[in-house]
């Protein structure tokens, strides 16, 4: 029973990733259609950010459900609640290697012409797979730590991302000092040097998550939060620009979204000085080219705060009990859903896209950008990373208004982004398979074609239901489930019958 | 255990949240056997206090001692031996009522199922319904039930009865809790902390109040009862504007006087005899009463 329950929250990432992974077998149906970098993405960040959200959620759901102080006064050693959650952790990330791995394997068998596993090789580099297991050790390792050390999913989640990006910043120069390659995997023992500092690591936060949680103290979170951050609070400049008037509805509803995306300014702060870490370790070192990490931590920044600019706002008045009271003003709901809607969107196109552009600017006058390929217009890398981190966006959005909280928003719309855009691409294979039979029409323009006007057909019906749904206020599993389905119909079906239409405007 | 070695000890117990005392040298004995009940206003250091003998909060200074073990140390043992009800109760979203007793009975040595049948009949409580849909009170019924089952040697309640109904309230407190304490009087403890006093009033053996983070009056229920009395002249003529030394409070309405007394009620009474009123009543005041006029 108590490993049930430790799987139990941990089967939606744990399933999504693996989903996420095998869309990998759509590969060769977009190779020279300009998707591949699109597709590339949601299958890492899939695999790798629902297997690192697994860990992050073995303890992160306790604190989120507050069911940590039940857990804790039962008869059981702490050591033994860590080391079950710890193995239930480790266990499920190999599993989910594991089912990956037998899941392409049974795929490849029916794949024509082995091109599967060609997709597979030509996509993943030796040293990028070696270096997502060396993550994934980590995250496993540091989840617990940095889940409790944040007090919620999301942060754990960025937490331990992040120091591990930090950490490997702080390295460059001492690996540089040691092993002078441009190219540190040109040396297999730079393998090796790698995994063992992966390995100090992972042991230093596996003892310091320990540590941390047999020490552990459950204090009333808002209490605290509140008794700390007042004076903080009150010396923050932007509280007297965003503290609400006795007048002005309107300006105090923006005011008061805007509060609530105070995480992503948050996180957005981080990636800066994440950013200047970079710029100032690339200008000491000049010789080294390391411009590569600014399209690392973009990649990850933006679709991560998309995300959450989409999701936060509705998800963190649930949690706090809010919604009900906001809907009870004398204000309108829509008025309320499209002021929602616009500061979130503001938040996500100013601080998501509008910040790393920036940066990309001002830093392109302070360095040479060789390692970076993101601004490059040739490869359109920003604009794959515009749409993939829209596509985050709009889908938070939506599934904060059928969930309960952040978190179970950000974990639908995690999933929603895996399962829309395969769903799509396999609603214009099939078209495009009724185009070729009649050999008729210029197959990746259709395929193009097809997706933007399956984008826009989704958009307009998951705004439509989001705001049916926020009218409503109170969801449920069945709301979401039909919701979802009607969703995934219409994108399949739009995607079939724009790809199939295509032959007759033709 | 001896018998003489109480359920709870806490000595001269600090515990601050940043730079704000939430308990300031707290001292507390609680023999085993006994309904002892933890008064306070909001934000007294109740509830931090209990979160002390669970180790859930590790205490700045002080010791801490639940039937003469650290909950530091030997906290499997001491939580073995008590259950908690939490002032939140929370569960696990997705397990029904059955898997959520399954779930914790998983925890304990000895699990009482046939007082889980009665205690889930009584609140009427249906076991398959998923903890996510249960109202506050019938999360908190669920937790009373959990905490009841393993037939702990100490029950530690914070706000046990806070969004229960009046009946249910009142069959918890008179049934349950009576009978937890009946099949095994002298072992038996309960420590609540509680707003709702009067209610507990019959069960309480002795109490003490907090306030600000300090212990301000620990007493036997009865000797409470002996000590704090209610006092009530009536005079013929508008009420004598005398100070009674020994008076906790007085109050002077037209020909009337009410005076709460703190220990010295014989000695008043023979002070208001002298001034010839026309009638002269007393009566102990209940644990509430104690609680407001202490706290006043």
């Amino acid at each position: 029973m108590q490993l049930v329950k430790e799987f139990r929250p941990i089967l939606l990432p744990w399933i999504g990733a693996v989903i996420a992974g095998s869309l990998i077998v759509l590969k060769p149906l977009v190779d020279g259609v300009g998707l591949e970098t699109l597709l590339i993405m949601v299958v890492s960040y899939g695999f790798l950010g629902g297997l690192a959200l697994v860990p992050t959620m073995v303890f992160g759901q306790e604190v989120h459900d507050r069911t940590l102080s039940l857990l804790l006064v039962q008869p059981v050693g702490r050591s033994r609640i860590w080391r079950q959650k710890m193995l239930v952790a480790a266990g499920a990330v190999i599993a989910g290697v594991g089912a990956e791995v037998a899941l392409l394997a049974g795929i490849s068998t029916w794949y024509p012409g082995g091109e599967l596993w060609e997709a597979v090789q030509t996509s993943f580099r030796g040293e990028q797979l070696f270096l997502s297991g060396v993550f994934l050790v980590a995250t496993v390792c540091s989840s617990g730590f940095w889940t409790l050390e944040a007090g919620s999913i999301v942060g754990g989640v960025v937490f331990a991302t992040a120091s591990q990006l930090v950490t490997a910043l702080a390295l460059v120069p001492v690996w540089e000092r040691i092993r002078s390659y441009d190219d540190p995997f040109r040396d297999p023992l730079n393998f090796i040097i790698i995994g063992v500092m992966g390995l100090i690591y992972s042991g230093l936060f596996l003892w310091l998550g320990w540590r941390k949680f047999v020490r552990l103290e459950l204090r009333d979170a808002r209490s605290v939060a509140s008794g700390n951050s007042s004076s903080l609070a009150r010396r923050w400049p932007a509280r007297a620009l965003l503290g609400s008037r006795p007048e002005s509805p309107v300006l105090n509803l923006v005011r008061k979204e805007i509060w609530l995306q105070k995480p992503i300014a948050q996180l957005a702060g981080a990636f800066v000085v994440f950013w200047c870490g970079v710029v100032v370790l690339q200008r000491l070192r000049p010789n080294q080219d390391i411009t590569y990490l600014f399209d690392v931590v973009t990649c990850l920044f933006a679709p991560v705060s998309a995300l959450l600019a989409g999701c936060i706002s509705l998800g963190e008045e649930r949690s706090l009990n809010l919604s009900l009271s906001q809907m009870a003003l004398p204000f309108s709901a829509p008025a309320q859903w499209l002021l929602k809607l616009l500061v979130s969107l503001g938040t996500a196109a100013v601080l998501s896209l509008g910040l790393p552009i920036l940066l990309f600017a001002i830093t392109g006058g302070i360095l040479e950008l060789h390692g970076s390929g993101l601004m490059n217009p040739k490869d359109e890398g920003i604009l794959g990373l515009g749409l993939v981190s829209a596509l985050m966006f709009l889908l938070g959005f939506w599934a904060s208004t059928l969930s309960g909280n952040t978190v179970r928003a950000a974990i639908v719309a995690i999933v929603g982004v895996i399962t829309l855009p395969a769903l799509a691409l396999l609603g214009i294979y099939w078209g495009t398979l009724f185009l070729k039979a009649e050999g008729i029409g210029s197959q990746n323009e259709q395929i193009k074609a097809g997706l933007w006007i399956t984008a826009a057909g989704a958009l307009i019906l998951m705004l439509s239901q989001s705001l049916i749904q926020f009218r409503r206020w109170q969801g449920g599993r069945s709301q979401l489930l039909s919701y979802s389905l009607l969703l995934a119909g219409v994108v399949l079906f739009v995607a079939v019958g724009t790809a199939s239409l295509g032959f007759l405007m033709l | 255990m001896n018998n003489t070695t109480p359920a709870i000890e806490i000595k001269d117990l600090v515990y601050t949240y940043g730079r704000s005392d939430a308990v300031h040298g707290l001292n507390l004995t609680v023999p085993a056997g006994g309904c002892y009940g933890l008064f306070g206003r909001n934000g007294a250091g109740k509830t931090t206090t209990m979160k002390c003998l669970l180790n859930l909060l590790r205490p700045r200074s002080g010791i801490v001692r639940l039937f003469g073990m650290d909950p530091a140390k030997q906290e499997v043992e001491v939580k073995r031996r008590l259950a908690y009800v939490p002032d939140y109760v929370a569960f696990y979203p997705w397990m029904s009522v059955r898997e959520t007793l399954d779930y914790l009975a998983s925890f304990r040595a000895h699990w009482n199922r046939d007082t889980e049948r009665g205690l889930l009949d009584r609140f009427q409580l249906d076991q398959r319904q998923q903890t996510s849909t249960l109202s506050k009170g019938q999360k908190t019924q669920v937790a009373l039930v959990a905490a009841i089952c393993p037939e702990p040697d100490l029950l530690l309640l914070d706000e046990p009865t806070s969004g229960l109904d009046p009946i249910v309230r009142r069959e918890f407190i008179e049934t349950v809790i009576g009978a937890y304490q009946e099949s095994d009087p002298g072992n038996r403890t309960i420590l609540v902390s509680t707003h709702l006093i009067s209610e507990f009033e019959g069960l309480i053996d002795e109490f003490t109040i907090m306030n600000k983070g300090r212990e301000v009056l620990t007493l036997g229920a009865d000797q409470a009862r002996d000590r704090y009395q209610k006092i009530r002249a009536r005079f013929a003529t508008n009420a004598p504007e005398t100070t009674f030394p020994g008076a906790l409070r007085q109050r002077r309405n037209a020909r009337e006087l009410e005076i709460i007394a703190n220990g010295g009620g014989p000695e008043i009474l023979d002070q208001l005899r002298r001034l010839s009123p026309e009638s002269l009543t007393t009566e102990a005041l209940t644990l509430e009463e104690v609680f407001i006029a202490t706290l006043q």
